[in-house]
């Protein structure tokens, strides 16, 4: 029987092929990616422009030893965008695109002709 | 450092983003730098609670999200409402914004239909906090579970989730604080919202905090005069004395002492 999260992933799309993760697939990742993950999510830097691999380790608390092979495992597998060349590479977290909704568009697209109808 | 609150529910109706909007008043009122972001992008109410009509809104979170301006561009600094609205001179000190999301149906059509970049909302969230160097930035949610509120659980240093003695509630919160507890979120508060007088409150907030394990920061009252504001304005400065906002302003101490702590914490490790 599917648990929860297993609902609730599948509320969110597993069928989506646009690409990107959502914060509950970085839950269920293992323990040293899921930290990595969830911290590069928090992080400001990482965040905005992405980070390198020699920040991360300078910036994030108990950083995994072997943070590098699991950035490049997780960037070849899509949790992370990889921009720039190496060795300046940055990463940040590939969230994946809000999915538009089939049954919103005709609902609120009527509403909104009727109500503006010169939008 | 700057901390980023998530308000929650699992359910419409908890009174979310009218308690976002006073505790996040009363923060600012203490003289601390705080934004509101309203991601409740399918049903927003935020605006509301500040004055905002559709005729005041030229810019919202969803222009944002289109690529079609700064995040900056959408935050509308509660001063400016202040000088042209005399019912609401009390926010004219206060260095608190406001980022809505857009009240024109056809904008709510097209985010529906088309959706958005998730990853820029939260590189939005990080441009208020580094632009306005906030302290607080407070994100009121949709209610459930869905993109932007998994982004918002996912990055808060503090998770409020709000609920009503209901049973639905009381289920649909107990997934919340599960997904939050997967996200190793630092600290997650319950707020028990709309307490009939006929509940015993000490006896119902030691049921919740047994049941879920997480800490009840305050229990707030059913209350007919918070009803009769009807969400027309910040209810806990209106009426300082009244027992709603004495809730409220205990509440808003509890999140300053608990995050400065926590920072402090951080700061040790």
């Amino acid at each position: 029987m599917p648990g929860i999260f297993d609902r609730l992933q599948a509320e969110l799309g597993d069928d989506d092929n646009s690409g990107g993760v959502t914060p509950l697939d970085i839950a269920d990742l293992p323990e040293a990616e899921r930290r990595i993950m969830l911290w590069m999510l928090r992080d400001r830097m990482a965040t905005g422009d992405g980070i390198t691999i020699g920040t991360l380790n300078e910036r994030m608390p108990s950083a995994p030893g072997d943070i590098l092979a699991i950035i490049e495992r997780l960037a070849r597998d899509g949790w992370l965008i990889s921009l720039g060349e190496p060795p300046n590479t940055r990463y940040k977290v590939n969230l994946r695109r809000k999915r538009g909704g089939a049954t919103g568009f005709g609902l609120w697209s009527i509403v909104a002709d009727r109500l503006n109808p010169n939008d | 450092m700057p901390s980023i609150i998530s308000v929650h529910s699992f359910r419409g109706g908890t009174g979310k983003s009218n308690l976002t909007a006073n505790i996040a008043t009363q923060i600012a009122a203490r003289g601390f730098r705080v934004a509101i972001v309203d991601t409740d992008i399918q049903s927003p109410g935020l605006h509301v609670l500040f004055g905002f009509h559709e005729g005041t809104l030229d810019a919202s979170l969803n222009e944002y999200l289109w690529g079609q301006i700064e995040i900056e561009e959408a935050a509308y600094p509660v001063q400016a409402i202040a000088a042209r609205d005399q019912e609401r001179a009390f926010l004219y000190d206060l260095n608190l914004w406001i980022v809505p999301a857009s009240i024109r149906t056809s904008e709510i059509a097209r985010v529906l239909r088309e959706g958005y970049n998730v990853g820029t909302l939260n590189d939005g969230f990080n441009r208020l906090i580094n632009s306005f160097q906030l302290d607080y930035l407070f994100i009121d949610t949709h209610p459930g579970l869905n993109e932007e509120t998994l982004l918002s659980v996912a990055i808060s240093n503090l998770m409020i989730i709000l609920l009503r003695p209901d049973q639905q509630d009381f289920q649909g919160t107990a997934v919340t604080i599960d997904v939050a507890r997967k996200l190793e979120v630092p600290d997650i508060r319950l707020i028990l919202n709309k307490i009939p007088s006929r509940y015993d409150s000490d006896a119902l907030i030691a049921d919740v905090e047994a049941t879920y394990q997480a800490q009840v920061m305050g229990a707030l009252p059913l209350s007919e005069d918070v009803a009769m504001n009807g969400s027309n304005n910040i209810f806990s400065v209106l009426y300082p004395d009244h027992p709603w906002s004495r809730a409220v302003q205990s509440m808003s101490d509890t999140i300053v002492t608990t995050l400065a702590r926590s920072d402090r914490g951080q700061q040790h490790r």
